[in-house]
């Protein structure tokens, strides 16, 4: 189950553990519908309580952008540890995403 | 010290399982740091391609069992983990790169754990005879 708060027109979602594939399919589906019931919400995504993270959990950011992005909304992903940011810049993917260091910064 | 070898269940569930036991083994050869932590995510991605490509719905080729074997071993600076499956062929130095744009256009889905292996360690090496899949993934350590 994923904590959520809301901010202004933002969800704010805390993913947290391993996102590898064991878990990934059961999280992309909570994001899902996290966006079906907020249509009009942006998202940022708080990965500070991600501890580990493979392409299964990648794949699932990557869909759920697509999905925000199809809408015109907005996903912002903040708070990466280094182990996780590692794997964005080898598959180079931090020009893709909107990453900031904080949430604050992230909500500005 | 000698080869450590474990059978794993080719099921999602298993693959955190991997992750400890490449993770505890490693601990005991001593490599840690980002080194290894690319092997353990390499490995993850390893079995990750089993489970959902050479198994997925499938029974193996060999047997009905759903199974593979992860061996790892660290000999002269370098460590070499190989993984045996008897599910459907997959090569993966034939999986194209990932394009995020494509990705993001839905016209494509993944491709990036391959490409993160092929990152992450030194030399990835794929065979397939009689029915058995070896997929053997080489990275240095030393120094």
């Amino acid at each position: 189950m994923l904590r959520t708060k809301e901010v202004g027109n933002y969800i704010v979602a805390y993913l947290k553990g391993r996102l590898d594939v064991h878990i990934s399919g059961e999280i992309e589906k909570d994001l899902m519908h996290l966006s079906e019931t907020h249509p009009d919400s942006d998202f940022v995504l708080n990965l500070e309580g991600i501890e580990y993270m493979s392409s299964s959990g990648l794949r699932v950011l990557v869909a759920l952008m697509r999905h925000l992005k199809a809408k015109g909304r907005k996903m912002k992903l903040c708070n990466m540890n280094v182990a996780v940011k590692k794997i964005f810049e080898v598959v180079e993917l931090m020009d893709m995403f909107d990453i900031y260091q904080s949430e604050e910064d992230a909500l500005k | 010290m000698s080869r450590v070898r474990r059978e794993f269940s080719a099921d999602k569930s298993a693959i955190p399982q991997v992750h400890e036991f490449v993770r505890a083994t490693l601990d005991r050869y001593g490599v840690c740091g980002s080194k290894g932590d690319d092997i353990v995510l390499a490995c993850d991605e390893a079995a990750t391609n089993i489970v959902e490509h050479a198994f997925g719905d499938k029974p193996g080729l060999l047997s009905p069992r759903r199974s593979f074997v992860l061996a790892l071993r660290c000999r002269k600076g370098r460590v070499i983990a190989t993984f045996f499956d008897s599910g459907a062929p997959f090569d993966m130095n034939k999986v194209e790169a990932p394009d995020v744009r494509r990705n993001l256009a839905g016209e494509k889905r993944g491709g990036y754990g391959v490409f993160l292996m092929r990152r992450l360690v030194d030399k990835i090496v794929y065979s397939a005879r009689r029915r058995l899949n070896v997929t053997r993934l080489v990275k240095e350590v030393s120094g």
